[in-house]
């Protein structure tokens, strides 16, 4: 219990867990960008200066407004994420009679992977191409991306109708396809983490509770 | 040589066109020479021959157009005319060539003349219309026969249209351009630029979906799908047309405009006088302004 001893404030010395999602969303990202580093020029290949890429690889809202209109665009897009309550109270003890709880589920989420571009083909060609890698790359993305699992129904969409990403061209000049992957990530609190009994006191406090 | 006079297109029957022809009067042997009927899907071409070279025929029946049930598809028939000992030949009409269309009347005439004026000379500014190719040779670099679509963009060879070429010749032309809104739409997958507006242009060249338009500031649009076309006794006599800014890394912008260095050096997209006050004789260059106003002397 040295840790409940700590002299330094809460706030101070407390660190907040890491985003998992976060961190599996840059997983992602980062595959995703190396799987289109190898491809050969001309052939979609992804470059982190994004006036030389042939495709443009990014999380959902990015900051680039000066760079607008290149297509193709590869973007992620968290889902929603949720307890999958895989015990009654999310509580593992390790031991009858020891403090040392862990609280533990598994996060049901998804990634969905839009892809856009001019032809509605080249949308699903390189969606389809996503589609095929992951089941070959899935213990690297799990590495990665500290993830427990990828699902296997893994969806493909159909594409979007014409205009309703740009209206006003006569030809559908911007066609998407998104893929819908599911998975899942393990998050875990263990009472022995630094600072743990710190914070819990000083919430249960600031609740009124003893 | 002798001269094709009245072109006509007729027909009540959607599987073929008649073409009719006159001779103007003249003297010379009219077995002397030969008719051929040529076609083209723009007006200014290119034209192919349809027939063989015929003898004191003044007719045909184009029956090639079985299927071809587009309201909007045109096509063009002109005769081309060749002496048949020294070859020489000439074509009719001299430019362009002649679809199945009402014949405008003096009033449409005068309408459509008073609109090109107004859109030349006051309000309009000079642009490029590249009409969209709509047949011809599929694209093998992109076109999938199988499907019947595109696989790919930015394609060389055929600029996205699926048709090898892209676009037919462009067609200067003046029309007026209304500003659009600068919109920036913040779409979950990044920023898009978006940009559509109205062109207004006069009855020539008659716009089609998917024509490319280019300004003299290399802005490029695409000509959107409905098009106002209002006629005189169904004679063109001017045109309004929704356009869609073409993104910047579209293969449409890879169509070259061939002008010459002199010419884009000194381009000026509205006429000069525009930009000089007549009544300031210290103008700076008064000579070439009043040469814009009334002419050169030649």
């Amino acid at each position: 219990m040295s840790k409940e001893l700590d002299p330094n404030p809460p706030h101070v010395s407390f660190e907040l867990p890491d985003d998992r999602l976060y961190i599996a969303t840059r997983a992602w990202l980062i595959w995703l960008q190396g799987l289109f580093k190898t491809r050969p020029k001309g052939e979609y290949r992804w470059d982190k200066n994004i006036d030389e890429t042939e495709v443009v690889i990014t999380d959902q809202l990015p900051n680039v407004a000066e760079r607008a209109n290149k297509r193709p665009i590869i973007s992620t897009s968290r889902g929603q994420a949720s307890y999958m309550g895989t015990s009654i109270n999310q509580t593992m003890m390790p031991g009858w009679g020891t403090p040392n709880a862990t609280y533990s589920d598994l996060l049901a989420c998804s990634m969905s992977i839009n892809i856009v571009a001019r032809e509605g083909l080249e949308a699903q060609k390189l969606a389809y191409l996503i589609f095929r890698m992951i089941p070959v790359f899935k213990e690297s993305i799990l590495r990665l991306g500290r993830m427990h699992a990828i699902g296997n129904n893994i969806s493909l969409t159909q594409e979007s109708v014409p205009g309703q990403i740009v209206p006003g061209s006569s030809t559908p000049e911007w066609k998407m396809v998104q893929l819908i992957v599911p998975f899942f990530v393990q998050d875990t609190i263990e009472v022995t983490e630094r600072d743990f009994y710190n914070i819990v006191q000083a919430v249960n406090l600031h609740m009124g509770l003893e | 040589m002798i001269e094709v006079a009245d072109i006509r297109i007729r027909s009540f029957d959607v599987d073929y066109l008649d073409i009719y022809w006159d001779i103007a009067p003249c003297f010379e042997d009219l077995g002397n020479y030969e008719f051929i009927v040529e076609r083209s899907d723009n007006e200014t071409g290119p034209y192919r021959a349809l027939t063989v070279p015929m003898i004191n025929r003044f007719h045909f029946r184009d029956t090639t157009l079985r299927g071809r049930h587009s309201y909007y598809a045109k096509i063009y028939y002109r005769i081309r005319v060749q002496h048949r000992e020294s070859g020489d030949s000439s074509v009719w009409p001299e430019t362009g060539g002649v679809k199945l269309a009402a014949l405008p009347d003096l009033m449409a005439l005068e309408m459509a003349r008073i609109n090109n004026l107004k859109l030349k000379e006051f309000m309009g500014r000079k642009m490029w219309v590249y009409p969209r190719r709509a047949g011809g040779q599929r694209c093998n670099t992109c076109y999938d026969r199988v499907t019947g679509r595109k696989v790919r963009s930015s394609c060389s060879v055929c600029f996205d249209t699926t048709w090898v070429g892209g676009f037919y010749a462009p067609v200067e032309s003046y029309g007026m351009i209304v500003s659009p809104n600068e919109t920036v739409v913040h779409s979950g997958f990044g920023d898009m630029e978006v940009e559509n507006t109205t062109l207004l242009m006069g009855n020539y060249p008659e716009l089609s979906e998917g024509d490319l338009i280019v300004e003299a500031e290399n802005i490029r649009w695409r000509v959107g799908s409905t098009i106002s076309k209002v006629t005189k006794g169904r004679a063109l006599i001017r045109q309004q047309a929704p356009i869609h800014r073409i993104p910047k890394g579209d293969a449409e912008y890879t169509v070259p405009l061939n002008l010459s260095e002199a010419e884009v050096k000194d381009l000026l997209a509205s006429p000069e006088r525009n930009y000089t006050n007549p009544h300031n004789l210290e103008g700076d260059d008064i000579a070439s302004a009043l040469k814009n106003v009334f002419g050169s002397e030649s």
